[in-house]
């Protein structure tokens, strides 16, 4: 990891009004809900994959479009070095920022001595950091594949696709095109219920691999994809 | 975002020297991939023939007393007409009633009561379940009624559409009921579902 190339992304991510602007609301609109509202509880807060998209988008696709890219390599930067810190300082923002909405969130609830358990705490901030992670995984694999922010529109089709086949699959009847639409989501929205996980009861291995599965084959994926890329002051 | 925006103008380069390529293939992350990958497709065959049953997060009433819940407090309310055993039912379970979102949604804007057929183990309905089934003709397994406090109006969906068209059935309903209004129609004329139907397939309105 390479910690300049971390602190680079968070003030390019700091300059943007528009993602600033977005960020805010999505931490302040949650948190005036639970301010006023009683009964709300934790789920108003399942703000991880919003912040990660907002953190993320456009992770590489930018500064590809840009023509940093081009300068950055002429350094001695490797190509995984740049993307895993880039995945990284993405991931580690949106987490903060999600940590910091719900220790917030928490003590509105607390007003109201709607206080969850510790173990419902931990386990929905474990859950929202799994899902910032995961949600950044995917955003970086489109990323190399996209220009500008294209990833970010590349997550919207993709789920929209996912779920018009499970609705599909439900007026023709047809299972298989349930699977295939709910594998998308599962791609698009990478997640681990830690609720089920720790809860005591049967474990689904198939979800817990699936969710590591999708991090691991988006991160070597967009590795080398990046690797394979040949960069000219021409590119768009 | 604007071009300038996305200027890492930053000194990225660390000062040390560096030797070895650049554009390193990163082996041991592919091959972590591709064992997970194996391992996803593995235990999702797996977990196909043998699904994991996962323990229901509702907290389902019984009928009588989820009916007085509903009335003192003015809610809705969610019957879930269903088997022992039945596959489809257990499937709907397993992928709604377990998922902890779709579990919060319901608490939160139901009175869930769960109306467990009993005639095909032991030949007849206890009184409360076959009085439901007759009110709301159910004759299909699992089926899910979205229904006023007073069972004026209701919302029905026949059958297990999955989990993405039963999670929209029932976040869509108390909207539906709403939308529809009273219209002072007595509970005579309400059994007739089907000429109220609405475009989803299993889905019906009564009144």
């Amino acid at each position: 990891m390479n910690q300049v190339l971390i602190a680079a992304l968070l003030q390019q991510r700091a300059r943007s009004l528009p993602r600033v602007a977005l960020m805010l609301s999505f931490f302040s609109l949650p948190l005036l809900v639970l301010l006023f509202a009683r009964g709300a509880g934790l789920a108003v807060m399942h703000t991880g994959q919003a912040f990660a998209i907002f953190m993320g988008a456009g992770l590489i696709g930018q500064d590809m479009s840009s023509g940093t890219l081009q300068l950055l390599f002429a350094r001695p930067v490797s190509r995984g070095e740049y993307v895993l810190s880039r995945w990284l300082g993405a991931a580690l923002a949106a987490s903060c920022l999600t940590m910091a909405q719900l220790a917030i969130g928490v003590g509105f609830l607390a007003l109201h001595n709607e206080a969850p358990a510790a173990r419902e705490l931990a386990i929905f901030a474990g859950g929202q950091v799994l899902s910032v992670f995961g949600t950044t995984s995917v955003l970086l694999l489109f990323s190399t594949l996209l220009p500008g922010t294209g990833d970010f529109l590349a997550i919207i089709v993709a789920g929209i696709t996912g779920q018009a086949l499970q609705l599909g699959a439900a007026l023709f009847k047809a299972p298989w095109l349930a699977r295939a639409g709910e594998e998308i989501g599962r791609f698009v929205a990478p997640a681990l219920d830690l609720g089920a996980l720790f809860g005591g009861g049967p474990i689904s291995w198939f979800e817990v691999v699936s969710y590591f599965s999708t991090v691991t084959l988006c991160l070597a994926l967009a590795i080398v994809i990046l690797n394979r890329r040949e960069l000219s002051y021409a590119t768009e | 975002m604007p071009p300038s925006e996305a200027g890492a103008g930053a000194p990225a380069a660390p000062r040390a020297a560096r030797s070895g390529p650049t554009r390193a293939t990163p082996v041991l992350l592919l091959a972590l991939a591709g064992a997970l990958l194996a391992a996803r497709v593995a235990f999702g065959i797996y977990e196909h023939a043998r699904p994991v049953e996962r323990a229901d997060r509702v907290e389902w009433r019984e009928p009588a007393a989820g009916e007085a819940e509903a009335r003192e407090g003015g809610r809705l309310l969610l019957y879930c007409f269903t088997r022992d055993g039945d596959p489809r039912c257990r499937e709907m379970s397993r992928e709604v009633f377990a998922d902890p979102r779709s579990a919060v949604l319901i608490q939160r804007q139901f009175v869930p009561i769960r109306v467990l057929d009993l005639s095909r183990e032991d030949g007849r309905n206890p009184p409360d379940v076959a009085r439901l089934e007759r009110e709301f003709t159910v004759t299909e397994f699992p089926t899910l009624v979205v229904a006023t406090p007073g069972r004026e109006r209701f919302e029905k969906q026949a059958g297990y559409s999955g989990a993405l068209g039963t999670t929209q059935f029932i976040s869509g309903a108390p909207a539906r009921l709403l939308l529809r209004g009273p219209r002072g129609h007595s509970r005579a004329g309400r059994d007739s579902v089907a000429g109220a139907a609405d475009t989803s397939a299993g889905v019906t309105t009564g009144r």
